[in-house]
C-alpha cells in the first residue's frame, strides 16, 4: 500500500507538472507567443529546491506549506483514481465526499496561518480576499456535490462511480450540475475571472509575497499534486472514473484544458463581483439541477 | 476559596456514577405535586457536560481573585442546572430554570464592562422565556393533570390540535431564546461579551445548551418525533416541521455568521459564531431521524468543548494584555505560544476541518440531511460553514498573528498556567472525538433508545457509520499526522538554509521599508469586503435592534397612556382598578 | 579582500553540504560534480525576474515578456515579489532615492540571485554623467552581473544578456552575489557615502548574517 501511495504521488507530481507545462505552453500560443518547453514548471520547481536560502518567520512560516501539502497529498490518496483495479481501494474507501471538501479547503487555511506569520499585509489581503471569493465560489460546486450524493445516495465516490456504470454518465445525467461544478473549478484552479486572490498587480502575489525557495516549490509542487487530485474528483464524479492510465490521462486533460479555455479569455473579477456572479447565474444553474434530482429522481 | 468550590463541583459526580438511573429521587411536596429527579441518558448527557465545563472554567478562575459570593452564585447556577437536566417534572424544571436565570444574572451583573441597559436586555429576554415556558406548563399541565414528564407525553396524543400546536410553540419560543436563535438573539451577544470574561464561556458554552437540552426534551421526550411527525405530516424523507425548523436554523448560521465577521470587539465574534453554531443543532434537531438527533448531540457536545476553549483562551488574553479588540491585539504568536496553539486546535474545530472533532459532528449533520433528503439546507449549512472559515481565521489572525498594534503587546508574556490547563484537556477532547467518533456513537444509542428512534452503527471507536457512508476519524487523523511529519522530514532534510527569527519588518514591501508606525496588522479592515457583496450587505444591514427599540418606544407610550390615568391621588386609582377587575371577574362568571 | 572566511559563509544548497560529504566518503565525488553541474543547467533553465522600472528602459521590458519576443521560451518569467526572483533587472540610470529602493529590493531576494541593469547610464552615468542625484557607475555599489548596453537596448538585446547570464551560470561562474558576500564593507562604504544619512536599518541587510548567527 506504501508503495501504491508514493507510486501515486509520483504520478501525480509528473502528470500536474507536465499538465502545468502544457498550460503554460497553451496559453502562450493562444496570446500568439513561443512557448515554454513542457517541462518548464519541473525546471522551476528543482531551481527553487536548490536555492541556497528561503526566508522563514519562525515556525508558523515553516510548517505552513507543509500543512497545504499534507492537505494536497491527504486528498489525492483519498480520491479513488482508477474505478476498475484494487488500486489503494483499502485507502480511498476511508475516505468519502464530505471529508474531500472539507481537506480541500483545509491545506490553504494551513497556509494562510503561515501567511498572516509573515506580517506581510499584502499576503494577509489575499488570504482574506480568497475567503471572501470562497463563500461565493464553493456554492456552486456544493449544490452539485450535494446532488450527486443524493442521486447515488451515498457520499462514496466508489459508488458514485459504479452507479454511473449502470445508469450513465453524470455528465449527461445531470449536465446543469456539471456546468455548476465547472465553473465552480475554474475558480479552484485560480484561472480568470476568479484569479482574485493572487492578483499580481494589486496585491503582489497575494499569499505567496513571502514564501521563497524551498518553502515556494513546495507550494508550487503541492500545486500540481492538488491540480491532478481536483481533475481526478471531478472524473470520478462526472466521467465515470478512469479504468486504465490512458482514459485518466485523456479525462483528466479534457477538464483541464476546458479550464484553461474558460480562464484564458476572461478579465479579472473584483472579489465582490465575483461572489455576485457566483450567487446568481452559476448557482442558479446548480440549483435546478439539484431540484432535478430531489424531485423527479 | 477556589479549592473548596473545585471539590464542591466534584460533587455531583457522587449521584451521577452511571449513564442511566443512578439517580431516582422523588420528594412529595403536597398530595398533587411531586418534585422529582430522575436521570435519564438523556439528562446525563447534559449534566456531563455541565458538570465538566464548570470544573474546568473553576480551574481558570484561580488565576484571579474572585469572590466569595462569586463562586457560591456560580456552583449555585450549576446545581440549578443539574435540577433542569435531571428534573423529572415541570416544577422541578421550571425551578431549575428561575435559579439558573437568577444567580447568572447576578455573576453577569458583578463585571466591570456591564452597563445597565444590558442587563436589562439579559433579563427582560430571561423573563420572558420563563414567562413562556411557565404558560407552556400550565396548559399542559390543564389538560394532563400532572406536572410529571412522563403523564403529560401520555396525554398529550389526545390533546386538541391547536393546543399541542401551541404547547409546541410555547416551548420553543421559550428554548429558543435562551438557545440565541435569530431573532430572539438580541441579548447574546450584549450579555456574552460584557459578562465577566471566564463567565462567557459558561454563558455560551452550557448556558446556551440548557435550551437545546430544553428542545430535545419537547420533541424527543414528551411529544416524540413520532408524534411530530404523525401531527405535521411528512416532506421527502423528514417531517414538514423539522423542515420549518431546519431553515430556522439555517437563516440562524447564516446571518449570524456574517454578522461575526465584521465583528471588531473578540467576544462579541464569539457570541455570533455561538448563535450560529446553534442554529446547525436548531437545523437538525427537528429532522426526526435518528442521523438527525445523533447529529445534534455530536454538535452540542463539539460546540461545549470549542467555546469553552475559546472563551477561556480570550479571557486569558485579555487578562493578559488587557485589550479585547481585533483592532488592538495582533502578534501575539511567539509570545503567548501555547495560547496560539490552544486558539489553532480550537478555530480548526470551530471551522469543522477533518482531523479533529468538529468535522465528525458536521458530518453527521449533513448526513442527516442527505438522508432526509433536505438538500437546501444542507446546502445552507455548507455554505454558513464555507462562510465560517473567515471569521474563524479573523479570530487567530487579529490576536496572533500579524503585527502587534502596541507597543506593550511586544512585551506580553505566556498567560497564567490556570488558563492553560482547561485549554489543554479541551484541545485533547478535541481531538479524540475527531479521532474517536465511533465511541461517541455508543454514548448516543441509548439516548437515541430513549426517543424510541433506531440505533447507529459504529465500527470499533474509529469508524462512525451512517446510511450514506462511513467516516473513519481514527484513520483520517493518523494519515494526517504521518504525511505531515514525512514531509516536513523532507522539507527539513533539503538544506535551503532557512534565515529564521526575521525581523518582523523585514517583509516584502515594495522596497519601501516599514516602521513601527507603519500600520500593517489587518485585524481592523477585515471584513469590509462583505459590505461590498450585495447579499451579504443586504443581511450585514438589518438588525433586530429596531425591531426590539420600536417595540420598546411602542410599549413606552402605551404605559404613558395608562400613566394618566393616575391623577394624584393613590387611593383612588387603586379604587378604580379594584372596581375594574371586580366587573371583569362578575362579567367572566356570568 | 575585505570579505570573511570563505569557509564560514560556504552555504549549501539542495544537493549541498550533507550529500557532498555523504559522496566524497565513498568517492563518489564525480557524481556530486555531476549533480551540480545538473542543478546548474536547471537554474539556468529558469529564471524567476524581478523588473524594476528604474529609467526608461523599462519601457524594453513589456515587448521583451510578451508576444513579440517571449523571454518565456528560455525560462525567463516575471515575478511579483524579490522573495521568488533571482534575477533583478534594473533598466535605466538610479538616482540616490531609487537605489535605497533597489539595495533593499536586492537583498531581500534569496541566494543566488544575480543583477542586470539595462542602457548606459548604469554603467557611466550615461546623460547623467554630471547630475547631482545619480549614481555613475552601479556596480560600485550593487554587483552587477550582466550589464546591457545601449541608450536604449533592444530586446535582442535584453535577450542576449538573458543568453549570457545563463552561460555563467552553467559554466559556475563566481556572480555577483557571492562578490557582494566577500567585498560586503567595500560596498557598504560605498552605499553609505551616497545615501549619507540615510543608512538602511541593520535588518535590511545579510550583514549579520554572514556568520551563520541570528539577526539583530
Amino acid at each position: 500500500m506504501v508503495f501504491q501511495i508514493i507510486l501515486l504521488i509520483m504520478l501525480a507530481y509528473v502528470v500536474g507538472f507536465i499538465y502545468f507545462g502544457l498550460y503554460r505552453n497553451i496559453t502562450a500560443r493562444i496570446q500568439g507567443r513561443y512557448r515554454p518547453t513542457v517541462y518548464q514548471s519541473f525546471y522551476d520547481s528543482i531551481k527553487l529546491f536548490s536555492k541556497k536560502q528561503s526566508v522563514s518567520y519562525g515556525w508558523m512560516f515553516y510548517l505552513g506549506p507543509i500543512i497545504m501539502a499534507t492537505g494536497a497529498v491527504l486528498t489525492l490518496i483519498l480520491v479513488p483514481v482508477f474505478s476498475d483495479s484494487d488500486f489503494l481501494r483499502s485507502v480511498t474507501s476511508q475516505g468519502n465526499l464530505f471529508v474531500l471538501l472539507y481537506l480541500m479547503v483545509l491545506g490553504p487555511l494551513g497556509n494562510a496561518l503561515a501567511v498572516g506569520t509573515g506580517g506581510n499585509p499584502f499576503g494577509v489581503m489575499g488570504v482574506v480576499r480568497g475567503l471572501t471569493r470562497l463563500i461565493g465560489l464553493e456554492l456552486p460546486f456544493y449544490i452539485a456535490v450535494v446532488g450527486l450524493i443524493i442521486a447515488a445516495n451515498s457520499s462514496d465516490i466508489v459508488h458514485i462511480i459504479d452507479m454511473q456504470k449502470i445508469g450513465g454518465l453524470n455528465i449527461i445525467n445531470h449536465p446543469l450540475l456539471f456546468i455548476g461544478a465547472m465553473i465552480s473549478m475554474v475558480g479552484f484552479f485560480g484561472e480568470s475571472p476568479f484569479d482574485i486572490p493572487g492578483a499580481p498587480q494589486e496585491v503582489y502575489s497575494g499569499p505567496r509575497t513571502e514564501f521563497s525557495g524551498k518553502f515556494l516549490a513546495l507550494l508550487m509542487s503541492q500545486g500540481s499534486l492538488f491540480a491532478f487530485a481536483k481533475l481526478v474528483l471531478i472524473v470520478d464524479l462526472f466521467l465515470g472514473g478512469a479504468d486504465s492510465l490512458e482514459m485518466l490521462v485523456l479525462k483528466t486533460f479534457a477538464i483541464f484544458v476546458s479550464i484553461i479555455f474558460i480562464g484564458i479569455v476572461y478579465g479579472r473579477y473584483k472579489v465582490e463581483q465575483a461572489v455576485d456572479f457566483l450567487m446568481k447565474l452559476p448557482t442558479l444553474i446548480a440549483v435546478l439541477g439539484l431540484a432535478r434530482v430531489v424531485w423527479f429522481g | 476559596m477556589n479549592s473548596i468550590f473545585l471539590l464542591l463541583n466534584l460533587l455531583p459526580i457522587l449521584f451521577l456514577y452511571q449513564f442511566e438511573g443512578a439517580l431516582h429521587v422523588s420528594l412529595p411536596l403536597t398530595n398533587e405535586f411531586t418534585l422529582s429527579l430522575i436521570q435519564t441518558p438523556l439528562g446525563s448527557f447534559f449534566a456531563y457536560l455541565s458538570l465538566i465545563s464548570f470544573l474546568l472554567v473553576t480551574i481558570a478562575q484561580k488565576s484571579k481573585k474572585l469572590s466569595f459570593s462569586y463562586y457560591a452564585l456560580q456552583f449555585l447556577l450549576s446545581l440549578a442546572m443539574l435540577a433542569i437536566v435531571l428534573a423529572g417534572d415541570f416544577i422541578t424544571f421550571f425551578i431549575g430554570w428561575e435559579i439558573m436565570t437568577w444567580s447568572s444574572y447576578f455573576i453577569i451583573s458583578k463585571s466591570n464592562n456591564m452597563n445597565i441597559k444590558s442587563l436589562q436586555k439579559y433579563i427582560l429576554f430571561s423573563l420572558a422565556s420563563a414567562f413562556s415556558l411557565i404558560a407552556g406548563i400550565v396548559i399542559a399541565y390543564s389538560f394532563a393533570n400532572s406536572f410529571d414528564f412522563v403523564a403529560i407525553s401520555n396525554s398529550f396524543e389526545s390533546m386538541p390540535f391547536n393546543i399541542k400546536v401551541a404547547l409546541i410553540v410555547l416551548f420553543s419560543l421559550s428554548f429558543f431564546t435562551k438557545a440565541g436563535v435569530i431573532g430572539l438573539h438580541y441579548w447574546v451577544v450584549d450579555t456574552y461579551s460584557k459578562a465577566p470574561d471566564l463567565f462567557s464561556s459558561i454563558l455560551s458554552a452550557v448556558m446556551s445548551k440548557m435550551g437545546i437540552y430544553g428542545l430535545f426534551l419537547i420533541y424527543g421526550n414528551i411529544i416524540g418525533y413520532h408524534e411530530l411527525k404523525i401531527m405535521f405530516g411528512t416532506m421527502l424523507n423528514g417531517t414538514d416541521f423539522g423542515y420549518v425548523l431546519a431553515w430556522i436554523g439555517v437563516a440562524t448560521s447564516i446571518i449570524a455568521t456574517f454578522k461575526a465577521i465584521t465583528q471588531d470587539e473578540v467576544k462579541k465574534l464569539l457570541a455570533y459564531s455561538s448563535i450560529a453554531q446553534l442554529g446547525y443543532i436548531v437545523a437538525v434537531i427537528g429532522f426526526g431521524t435518528s442521523y438527525g438527533v445523533a447529529g445534534a448531540m455530536y454538535h452540542t457536545l463539539i460546540h461545549t468543548i470549542i467555546k469553552l476553549l475559546l472563551f477561556i483562551n480570550v479571557a486569558a488574553i485579555v487578562a493578559q494584555t488587557g485589550k479585547n479588540k481585533f483592532s488592538e491585539l495582533g502578534g501575539l504568536i511567539y509570545r503567548t505560544p501555547v495560547s496560539f496553539v490552544m486558539l489553532l486546535i480550537g478555530i480548526i474545530g470551530l471551522a469543522g476541518m477533518p482531523p479533529l472533532g468538529g468535522f465528525a459532528s458536521k458530518f453527521m449533520m449533513y448526513n442527516a440531511a442527505i438522508d432526509t433528503k433536505f438538500a437546501l439546507i444542507l446546502i445552507g449549512m455548507l455554505f454558513s460553514g464555507a462562510a465560517s472559515f473567515l471569521y474563524c481565521y479573523k479570530l487567530v489572525y487579529g490576536i496572533y498573528l500579524g503585527h502587534p498594534t502596541s507597543k506593550s503587546l511586544e512585551s506580553t508574556k505566556e498567560v497564567s498556567i490556570h488558563y492553560l490547563i482547561p485549554q489543554i484537556i479541551l484541545a485533547l477532547l478535541l481531538v479524540l472525538t475527531g479521532a474517536f467518533p465511533g465511541a461517541f456513537i455508543k454514548v448516543i444509542n441509548p439516548i437515541l433508545k430513549e426517543f424510541s428512534l433506531s440505533t447507529i452503527g459504529y465500527d470499533g471507536l474509529g469508524v462512525m457509520q451512517s446510511a450514506v457512508g462511513n467516516f473513519n476519524g481514527f484513520f483520517i487523523i493518523s494519515a494526517f499526522v504521518v504525511i505531515f511529519l514525512l514531509i516536513l522530514l523532507l522539507i527539513w532534510r533539503i538544506k535551503s538554509k532557512a534565515k529564521n527569527n526575521l525581523n518582523r519588518f523585514d517583509i516584502s514591501y515594495c522596497g519601501e521599508v516599514p516602521t513601527a508606525d507603519t500600520s500593517l496588522h489587518y485585524g481592523y479592515g477585515f471584513g469590509t469586503e462583505l459590505y461590498r457583496i450585495k447579499f451579504v450587505n443586504a443581511i450585514l444591514k438589518r438588525s433586530s435592534s429596531h425591531f426590539y427599540e420600536s417595540l420598546a418606544t411602542q410599549t413606552k407610550k402605551t404605559s404613558e397612556l395608562f400613566s394618566r390615568m393616575y391623577y394624584g391621588n393613590i387611593h383612588n386609582t387603586m379604587i378604580i382598578i379594584l372596581l375594574f377587575f371586580s366587573a371583569l371577574f362578575f362579567l367572566g362568571v356570568n | 579582500m575585505f570579505g570573511l572566511d570563505k569557509g564560514d559563509k560556504m552555504e549549501s544548497g539542495f544537493y549541498g553540504s550533507s550529500l557532498k560529504c555523504k559522496f566524497e566518503e565513498s568517492g563518489l565525488a564525480n557524481t556530486h560534480a555531476i549533480m551540480e553541474k545538473a542543478v546548474r543547467w536547471f537554474e539556468s533553465r529558469s529564471i524567476f525576474v524581478v523588473a524594476y522600472g528604474t529609467g526608461c528602459g523599462a519601457i524594453e521590458m513589456p515587448p521583451t515578456f510578451t508576444s513579440r519576443y517571449d523571454a518565456e521560451r528560455m525560462g525567463v518569467v516575471g515575478v511579483a515579489t524579490p522573495r521568488q526572483a533571482d534575477l533583478i533587472i534594473l533598466s535605466g540610470y538610479l538616482a540616490y532615492k531609487t537605489l535605497r529602493r533597489v539595495i533593499r529590493t536586492y537583498e531581500q531576494m534569496q541566494k543566488p540571485r544575480y543583477i542586470m541593469s539595462l542602457g548606459s547610464c548604469p554603467i557611466n552615468g550615461g546623460m547623467y554623467w554630471d547630475s547631482y542625484n545619480t549614481i555613475k557607475k552601479l556596480d560600485d555599489y550593487i554587483p552587477v552581473d550582466v550589464a546591457v548596453t545601449g541608450c536604449m537596448p533592444r530586446p535582442e538585446a535584453v535577450i542576449d544578456g538573458f543568453v549570457l547570464l545563463q552561460e555563467r551560470i552553467r559554466n559556475g561562474e563566481k556572480a555577483g552575489w557571492e562578490k557582494y558576500d566577500e567585498n560586503l564593507k567595500f560596498y557598504k562604504d560605498n552605499q553609505k557615502r551616497v545615501l549619507g544619512g540615510h543608512v538602511d536599518p541593520a535588518y535590511e541587510t545579510d550583514w549579520y548574517n554572514l556568520n551563520g548567527g541570528g539577526i539583530a
